[in-house]
């Protein structure tokens, strides 16, 4: 529309002059009714899309049990990037001041550097869920559980968030479970 | 008398009362067009307003790449590293922003400023050393470790108005003082004193005009050219000459001389490239020189000025001489008018027009990604919106992987056509992405990289054969109670009666090899043996499986599906395999980040999500066959090719070889090949003839990975007896297979050749040894 304006001025504010003052009105009528001032941009309007086909999930893999975690002798973690260490310390600051989205912002960009980074995938779980956004939140925590099964004051952690994400989804049922893991590990962690 | 009294006196009333007549009527007439003209120009009045407050330009969408992200630990190459900053017009050994130097293993890189939608990123001149294929070290000048930094993104394309006008925005802090300088010494020297039109400037160029006998000088300001290109036509008249001095006037009265500067600089046209019109400084720099505008020198910068006065006539790409002739003219001005210094002017006439030869593609370099790009913007954004509301698209393609996936499937097709003689226009798609965030690196959707049209990577649909078989696997491998990969599944002749008729499956070599282990079935893809795993794991239970890692369709049950029966994109099958390299979770696909309006605000961010997920012990039991697809089984000339690259992937190949497809992994990256015919016709090429040499070369130049196998707490490793797929313990069978066992899946049966004459230890010595005697 813009454009369209833009055009039908020119040509009328040309037609002011070059018609003579006896035709003078209509055209200055014309000018008045057919160009509005331009509105104030409106910011482009996100358009709902419906999410892609919801498809049963199979089963989520339950994380490991602590027999087996014992058992095995897991890899050493491996060393995080201090690039992804300095954003998840700026996600800190962002959510220190009641920043989530920016919070987020900084953990994505550090997942792109260290995919595979239990803590990182931990942290973002935690901030999904402040952001109530359960499912992803739950995901995340398992994601980051799946990543450093030894770790259990990090297992710790990741139950508490994917306890507290199911009774926000209301998985009661779930969440118990969850809260029996949380309280299994506390007592095991003294 | 008295009747010539009469008659004078009524002669004279009469006169008096026409004369009074004629001046009520010239009063009245006077006063109805002061009227008018004063209505007229209250309504110029209220249409420079209109215009100039509101939205001056309708922008066009920018998209730009991903950032290149530096840091200690980055996998980069200096030829990756060369290229991406190549494809950034820097400058190699030059100085200042924009620019770089390498110097054996160390390269020096002097960034440009950016706004990302998670805040600002300064301008940074640092030193990198690139060693074994990634980034080692990492400073800034004053020695000082830098921990992370991003350099600007490329613009991969723009969305533009219908009208094709395209601009670069600058505000007038941005423009460097010589431009000013060099505008107004050429155009409009008393700009800054006249009040819109400049009577002395008239008169000076009707005298110089006079002199010559033909127009050699224009006496108009900059404000009336404004108002010339901004408000009216181009029609010549005089009428049309009143209006522009009129609208100059009450131009100049309503907005200051700074306000019409910044407008005249981002309005003027300077150039056209097909149908896009270039308009304004800011991207006349780019479009002449590839540089930002604040970049350029005294030289640029009075050539660009120069181009106001008719872009066309002095195109420097057409009329190189014209053009130097004419930025001179400018420089010589600006000396007389004192606003540069000699011996700068005398050392910018010396310089050569410097523009660079080829013309920047006003659209995408990259046509098949950006298709992805505007598919999926359509979903969530108006058209209008994205053509003139000046949005920034950040989206996730990798420039240096992008022109390595583009020059290695270029040159790899060639060789595939010279080398089997083929005649028919062979067809290729490939799709680049990283399996860990789901985003999209690279893309290609035809044999011409440059070609917009038809994108393949997207848009067709093709039987995706054997591709399908891992999961298959993956449905059976997640019930570890029932099938591991030492299962022995039934090679043998089948027929499935079908309401079709009866079915009887085939394998490729024409032959049926009797009992066989799942993992001998997958890693040489059998297929009589994957259709019998599939009647057993059922159907329906696969078809949820490729829901789960994100396909977003409902195929039909049919048994021929365990053989990829189900036609597919290339994306759509990266999609799938995504979750195998991801530790079983789907990620969501995504070619955009971010979406921010023209005030850096962000309107919409495409976040990291997690999808549905598969048990991943199963997902680690998997992949170990499908890296043992790549050491022995259909691909295997990968471990030939790329010795020392831990990888996993799967040929496939559609009925009458007219589908030739290749899937495969390493830690970060995840690589989808296809070639075929548009018409479907046969090629003559098998996954592992077609795709995979392809796949090999892309992946031979893309850095870093090897595949991770991991480690699972569940997973255990055990040797069994290829024949038989029961435990072998000591070495006296005749082969044997180290297997990779989830939860309590190791057999527990030991083989009947596993006879205890030399006992060996069973126990697991890790993932790195050989797997095979």
């Amino acid at each position: 529309m813009v454009s369209m304006n833009v055009r039908q001025n020119g040509a009328a504010a040309g037609a002011v002059l070059s018609r003579g003052w006896l035709v003078l009105l209509l055209p200055l009528f014309l000018v008045a009714c057919a160009s509005p001032a331009p509105r104030p941009p409106m910011p482009p309007q996100p358009v709902p899309v419906p999410d892609p086909q919801v498809v049963e999930p199979l089963p989520v893999p339950s994380p490991p049990e602590l027999e087996v975690i014992k058992e095995s002798v897991p890899p050493p973690p491996p060393p995080s990037a201090p690039a992804a260490l300095s954003l998840a310390q700026q996600s800190d600051v962002a959510l220190a001041t009641g920043d989530l989205r920016l919070a987020a912002l900084h953990l994505e960009r550090a997942l792109r550097i260290a995919p595979r980074d239990a803590d990182l995938w931990h942290r973002l779980a935690g901030v999904r869920l402040a952001q109530r956004e359960f499912q992803q939140a739950e995901r995340m925590a398992e994601r980051s559980l799946q990543l450093r099964p030894g770790d259990r004051r990090l297992a710790l952690e990741n139950w508490r968030v994917i306890a507290q994400a199911r009774e926000a989804r209301g998985d009661s049922e779930g969440a118990r479970r969850a809260w029996d893991e949380v309280r299994r590990l506390e007592s095991a962690l003294g | 008398m008295p009747a010539r009294r009469t008659y004078r006196s009524t002669l004279f009333s009469r006169i008096w009362r026409g004369l009074a007549a004629v001046f009520w009527f010239l009063l009245g007439l006077l006063l109805v067009l002061s009227g008018l003209g004063a209505w007229s120009v209250y309504q110029l009045d209220r249409e420079i307003q209109a215009r100039f407050e509101g939205k001056r330009w309708a922008l066009p969408a920018r998209v730009f790449a991903r950032p290149l992200e530096l840091y200690v630990g980055r996998p980069l190459s200096i030829e990756l590293l060369r290229m991406e900053l190549d494809a950034l017009n820097y400058r190699e050994d030059g100085s200042g922003p924009g620019s770089f130097a390498i110097r054996g293993d160390t390269v020096t890189v002097t960034t440009r400023p950016f706004v990302f939608s998670d805040g600002p990123e300064p301008a940074r001149a640092v030193h990198l050393r690139i060693q074994e294929g990634m980034v080692a070290d990492l400073g800034g000048q004053d020695g000082q470790a830098v921990e992370l930094m991003r350099v600007e993104p490329m613009v991969i394309g723009s969305i533009y108005p219908a009208h094709g006008e395209d601009r670069v925005l600058v505000t007038l802090a941005e423009v460097p003082p010589g431009l000013v300088a060099a505008l107004l010494a050429t155009e409009d020297r008393r700009f800054l004193t006249h009040r819109g039109v400049d009577p002395a400037g008239i008169a000076r160029a009707a005298w110089a005009n006079l002199r010559a006998g033909r127009t050699v000088q224009g006496g108009s300001t900059l404000t009336q050219q404004l108002v010339k290109n901004f408000y009216l036509t181009r029609e010549q008249s005089l009428q049309r000459k009143v209006t522009e001095a009129v609208m100059a006037v009450l131009l100049e009265y309503r907005y200051s001389k700074q306000e019409i500067l910044e407008a005249y600089l981002n309005e003027v046209f300077l150039g056209q490239s097909g149908a896009r019109a270039i308009h304004g400084f800011g991207l006349a720099a780019e479009f002449y020189f590839q540089r930002p505008l604040r970049e350029l020198e005294l030289d640029q910068l009075a050539l660009l000025v120069g181009l106001a006065r008719g872009a066309s006539y002095y195109d420097p790409r057409r009329f190189p001489e014209r053009a130097l002739a004419r930025r001179n003219l400018v420089l010589d001005r600006m000396q007389r008018e004192a606003l540069a210094r000699a011996d700068d002017v005398a050392a910018a006439k010396e310089k050569p027009l410097r523009v660079t030869p080829r013309m920047p593609r006003g659209d995408s370099q990259f046509p098949a990604f950006l298709d992805l790009v505007r598919k999926q913007l359509r979903a969530e954004y108006r058209e209008e919106d994205l053509r003139t509301e000046g949005l920034r698209i950040f989206t996730t393609l990798d420039p240096g992987l992008q022109l390595t996936l583009e020059r290695e499937v270029v040159s790899g097709m060639d060789e595939l056509v010279r080398a089997r003689n083929i005649q028919q226009p062979l067809q290729v798609a490939a799709v680049l992405t990283d399996p860990l965030t789901g985003e999209v690196l690279a893309m290609l959707g035809d044999r011409d990289p440059r070609f917009l049209g038809f994108n393949r990577a997207v848009e067709a649909q093709r039987p995706i054969g054997s591709l399908v078989k891992p999961f298959v696997y993956l449905a059976a491998l997640s019930d570890p109670s029932r099938y591991t990969l030492a299962t022995l599944l039934d090679d043998g002749p089948l027929t499935i009666d079908m309401r079709s008729g009866p079915w009887s499956p085939q394998n490729f070599d024409r032959q049926f090899h009797g009992q066989v282990t799942a993992w001998e079935a997958l890693v040489l893809s059998y297929n009589v043996a994957t259709v019998r795993l599939s009647q057993q794991v059922g159907i329906a239970q696969v078809i949820r499986l490729l829901q789960t890692l994100g396909l977003e369709r409902q195929p039909a049950a049919l048994p021929s599906l365990a053989l990829g029966a189900l036609d597919l994109s290339p994306l759509e099958v990266a999609t799938l395999y995504q979750a195998l390299a991801n530790g079983g979770y789907a990620t969501r696909g995504r070619a955009i980040r971010d979406v921010l309006n023209a005030d850096d605000q962000g309107l919409s961010h495409y976040s990291l999500e997690l999808r549905g997920a598969v048990p991943d012990g199963a997902v680690q039991v998997l992949n170990h066959a499908l890296h043992d697809t790549t050491t022995r089984g259909t691909a295997r000339q990968v471990a030939q090719r790329l010795p020392g690259r831990i990888l996993a992937g799967k040929t496939g190949t559609s009925n009458d070889r007219r589908d030739s497809w290749f899937a495969g992994f390493d830690d970060r990256h995840l690589l989808v090949v296809w070639v075929g015919l548009d018409d479907n016709q046969s090629t003559g090429l098998t996954g592992a003839t077609g795709a995979l040499p392809l796949w090999i070369r892309t992946m031979s130049s893309v850095p870093g990975g090897s595949l991770s196998l991991g480690y699972h707490p569940e997973v255990r490793m055990t040797q069994v007896d290829r024949r038989s797929g029961l435990r072998a313990d000591t070495d006296s069978c005749p082969e044997r297979l180290r297997l990779p066992f989830w939860r309590d899946s190791v057999p527990r049966t030991r083989a009947a050749c596993d006879v205890d004459t030399d006992p060996v230890d069973a126990q697991d010595t890790g993932w790195s040894e050989q797997w095979f005697r």
